[in-house]
């Protein structure tokens, strides 16, 4: 009998191949990683929201206004607890955000490759599926960053596969359903894959003296882990919004709610996939598509063919491969607002697709043939996306933070007051790193939106700030806002410090009164 | 008042650990395919070897002795390997009467292996009717029936090839309530049981912590003469026993299939409900008092035996905290977190409710009965009733103890287990 592919990929063993690939992963996640990309607003924020769970026993420094449920901060929190220098273990705060990143990633490795094998059937397919999920440029480039999407993907990953290695024990079934909870309050998008999620739990699930506990307490698990965040809100009395709230409640009064927050959430539309101006294809051809055509490309594609193959040749498996990708593909298409990083949670769907229509394609291939075409084609894939990334590799881009950090912390008296990106915030208010604290900082979003920052610290008065310390997309988040009061601060401020890389420019303002 | 909201917050985390730890051995052979496999019966009977007596103690158990008799002498397996010794008190005359009808009537269709203990001392219980059927008999393996108990006729095959194929020497049957839709008490009782021999039990068997039942338990002659009987004074013989033996280091073997369960009914009315379980309560608190347990091999097993002995305290104060916790609630100003942590108890106790409702449809599949959509909805509204009941006997226990009353408040017996619906081909 000749030697197939597969029959190859599992003489060498499937340890030594994951081994390979976690190191691979490492190389590729951890190089680098304090110095590119730039830190983003969006990681400042959880850093800042951590910071706040532990130092002042809140959800957030400022008014938490149910924006995401808090699960993601609270597992950074606990993280930073256990880290012997807290925030400033490994320098600028978001550094240690990162290193968690670094390790659910690796986790999240493991995770898929064991999904993919069970699933597929195919070792190919999981080698295959966890190198372009892990090394895309795409991937390297937001699975380094501070996002609750990332954190989101490992809780959803282990999720699946507790559920699909659950080998008859009831709690491996409930503890997928907790980790499918922590998945959602770590970030609400993951509530999309749930249709995938019930549809596996049950085919899972057949062993008839277990059926009837397992189904039912999987959904119970689910229902009792997610409705915490509920009653969080209802025991703040922030559940409705006011209007509704005063039915119940004697006193109405102006106050952030869950609901209203969701409604309002539900209603932003950034334009669907139809629109050819909407968010989705801005991002789509500005981000995605000039970071990594082949993961896009690839992974699409296979999801499409694969949906194809799993109904030819009555496959259940490779439907559910396909649907994991497609189900969260139709919810970022279908145009509600959109950030850059809402790609990352179908990313290793996308990884997953692509390795099963590989292993379709090359797994009964002979050996001999195969094996060499199978890694000169990875080796050529794996070349080209590190060539792809290679600013991720070699670019020091943080240094600017770190220089702005600097320069403030010598020109800039610690009473003044501050309006600043979040990148910085954490920064800028622990004091465990030495340096000097800025405790009248403020992210430019409170200032704009909140009225206990606007209006109570700051009295809707640009004279009562002294310095903006921003970047050159500030400006355009300003204006894209409608931020009355930061776009006055900026308007009666005059440079004072610039730092700069390519187009990459950050300024200190100071305000002229 | 910061002082109360720490003691009662420190409260409401042990509630949740122990009623986590309750909900995890509820669960425990759905969980483990181990336990599972072991809890089946076998599944071919090998040729019938060991001899066994029954205790069958009857007090004014007119009513369904006959049928018990009936039950034990015709089961399948032959009449020479069984003596059936039905014990009772002399003044009970209705039952005394009852019995000698019966062997009279089954001496004329060839069973000569039924006969009548009655004993005229000290003290009136079913401990000391055990002690004394044990000396007046000689078969080489000791079971007890109680007097209403519906036995399957394939029971003493069961014991008698796991005794063989295993080499244990006590052997733990599954007893099971049937009447769940009786009155509004009654699914919640049955479930109870369903949990606790179909899946607690065997946590405890594997942990060599095993409070035995009262009947559908079989000893090996000599295990039983060793422990020197029965503990006249103890309200729950049965808890007492299975301690003992479990001090010993004697493993027990746990067996519930439902196919082949004892089959028992739920106290008639609420009076008798409240009585048998303060008795059982207070016979756990009088086990604990012993000491027995302390000669438990190992602190995890000791700290089991503990915990299982009050357990029944523990329940009742988990269920008279959850009103107090949803009065805090609403009522009070703490901060969120703590709020949180004081809900705990009543998220496990909605838990606890969410199994008894898959329980409930598990067992009447399993015995091929049919619940309606209404009883999970009824066994909701009971909830929290039931438990408070439960609370209560326990607290009649611990007063009882504590005054040191100790009479043996008997259980009726109207036969509504033996009604259409658990009809069962002989």
């Amino acid at each position: 009998m000749r030697t197939t592919v597969e029959a190859t990929l599992r003489r060498w063993g499937d340890k030594k191949i994951l081994w390979g690939l976690l190191l691979m992963s490492l190389a590729t996640h951890s190089f680098n990683m304090f110095s590119y990309p730039l830190y983003l607003g969006d990681e400042g924020i959880y850093m800042e929201q951590a910071w706040a769970v532990l130092r002042l026993g809140k959800l957030a420094p400022y008014t938490y206004f149910y924006d995401h449920a808090p699960a993601g901060w609270l597992l950074l929190a606990l993280w930073t607890l256990a880290l012997p220098q807290g925030f400033h273990t490994f320098g600028m705060v978001v550094n240690s955000g990162r290193v968690l990143m670094l390790l659910l990633h690796l986790a999240s490795v493991v995770l898929l490759f064991r999904i993919t094998r069970t699933l597929s059937g195919s070792l190919l397919a999981a080698t295959a599926g966890v190198l372009m999920f892990s090394l895309s440029p795409l991937s390297v480039y937001y699975q380094r960053m501070v996002l609750l999407d990332n954190i989101m993907v490992f809780w959803l990953l282990l999720s699946l596969d507790l559920l699909l290695h659950h080998g008859s024990r009831l709690m491996k079934v409930l503890a997928s359903a907790a980790a499918l909870g922590v998945a959602i309050l770590t970030k609400e998008n993951a509530i999309f894959f749930l249709p995938v999620m019930v549809y596996l739990m049950i085919s899972s699930n057949k062993v008839e003296h277990l059926k009837r506990f397992a189904t039912a307490g999987w959904a119970f698990t689910l229902i009792m882990v997610v409705s915490i965040y509920p009653l969080y809100a209802l025991l703040k009395n922030e559940l409705l919004p006011p209007q509704v709230g005063f039915i119940i409640n004697s006193a109405p009064a102006e106050h952030v709610s869950l609901i209203g927050t969701i409604g309002w959430q539900l209603q932003r539309s950034g334009g669907g996939i139809l629109d050819p101006y909407s968010q989705f294809w801005y991002f789509f051809w500005q981000k995605w598509w000039a970071k990594d055509s082949v993961i896009i490309v690839a992974g699409v594609a296979a999801s499409l063919l694969n949906l194809g193959a799993g109904y030819l040749l009555r496959r259940a498996n490779y439907v559910v491969i396909s649907v994991l990708c497609l189900s969260f593909a139709l919810y970022l298409a279908r145009g509600s607002v959109m950030l850059e990083f809402y790609v990352v949670p179908i990313l290793p769907f996308l990884g997953m697709n692509f390795g099963l229509l590989l292993a379709l394609l090359l797994g009964r291939m002979p050996a001999a043939l195969g094996i060499p075409a199978l890694v000169v084609g990875l080796a050529a894939m794996v070349v080209v996306f590190v060539y792809t990334a290679r600013d991720d590799y070699l670019i020091n881009l943080t240094q600017l933070q770190q220089e702005q950090l600097a320069w403030i912390r010598e020109n800039i008296p610690p009473s003044a007051v501050l309006v600043v990106d979040d990148d910085l915030w954490t920064d800028l208010h622990d004091p465990g790193g030495g340096g000097q604290i800025y405790p009248r900082a403020h992210s430019h979003w409170k200032v704009a939106q909140d009225p206990a920052v606007q209006v109570q610290a700051l009295h809707n008065d640009w004279r009562n700030v002294d310095y903006l310390i921003m970047s050159n997309k500030m400006v355009q988040t300003f204006n894209e806002g409608n931020e009355k009061l930061p776009l006055e601060i900026y308007a009666h401020s005059e440079m004072v410090a610039a730092f700069a890389n390519g187009d990459v420019q950050l300024y200190i303002r100071k305000v002229v009164k | 008042m910061t002082l109360f909201l720490t003691a009662i917050t420190v409260l409401s985390l042990l509630l949740t650990l122990q009623a986590a730890h309750t909900a995890y051995i509820m669960i425990y052979t759905w969980d483990r395919p181990e336990a599972y496999r072991r809890s089946r019966a076998p599944e071919t009977f090998r040729v019938p070897q060991k001899s066994f007596t029954v205790l069958l103690p009857a007090r004014h158990e007119e009513e369904v002795i006959q049928e018990t008799i009936d039950r034990v002498v015709r089961a399948r397996y032959p009449a020479s390997l069984i003596e059936a010794l039905v014990i009772c008190e002399h003044t009970d005359h209705g039952t005394i009467e009852k019995v000698e009808e019966k062997i009279a009537q089954l001496r004329r269709d060839g069973f000569q292996n039924v006969r009548l203990v009655v004993f005229n001392d000290t003290p009136i219980n079913k401990p000391h009717g055990l002690n004394l059927g044990l000396a007046h008999s000689s078969n080489e393996i000791v079971t007890i029936f109680d007097a209403e108990d519906e036995i399957h006729p394939d029971i003493f095959n069961i014991v008698n090839t796991v005794m063989l194929e295993e080499g244990v020497r006590v052997v733990q049957c599954g007893v099971q309530l049937m009447n769940f839709d009786s009155s509004w008490y009654s699914a919640l009782n049955v479930l109870e049981y369903f949990f606790w021999f179909k899946s607690r039990l065997h946590y405890h068997a594997q942990m060599g912590v095993t409070p035995l039942g009262g009947n559908t338990v079989f000893f090996a002659r000599e295990v039983i003469e060793q422990l020197g009987g029965w503990d006249e004074h103890n309200l729950t013989e049965d808890a007492d026993v299975g301690i003992r033996i479990s001090a010993m280091g004697e493993p027990v073997r746990i067996v519930y299939d439902d196919e082949y369960v004892t089959r028992e009914e739920t106290p008639p009315t609420l009076a008798h409900f409240v009585k048998q379980r303060t008795r059982w309560s207070q016979g756990f608190l009088q086990t604990l008092r012993k000491g027995d347990w302390l000669r438990l091999p190992g602190w995890s097993q000791r700290l089991m035996a503990a915990y299982t002995l009050g357990f029944p305290t523990a329940q009742a104060i988990l269920a008279l905290y959850v009103p107090v916790s949803l009065w805090m609630m609403f009522a009070t100003k703490v901060p969120v977190v703590q709020a949180l942590l004081l809900l705990l108890p009543a998220y496990l106790l909605v838990t606890h409710y969410f199994m008894a409702m898959i329980g409930l449809f598990e067992f009447a599949e399993a015995h091929g009965l049919h619940a309606s959509w209404k009883t999970p909805l009824a066994m909701g509204l009971a909830y929290l009733p039931y438990q408070w009941l439960l609370a209560y006997a326990a607290f009649r226990a611990f007063i009882r103890e504590v005054r040191g009353i100790s009479n043996w408040e008997k259980t009726q017996h109207v036969g509504a287990h033996r009604g259409d619906h658990a009809q069962r081909a002989a």
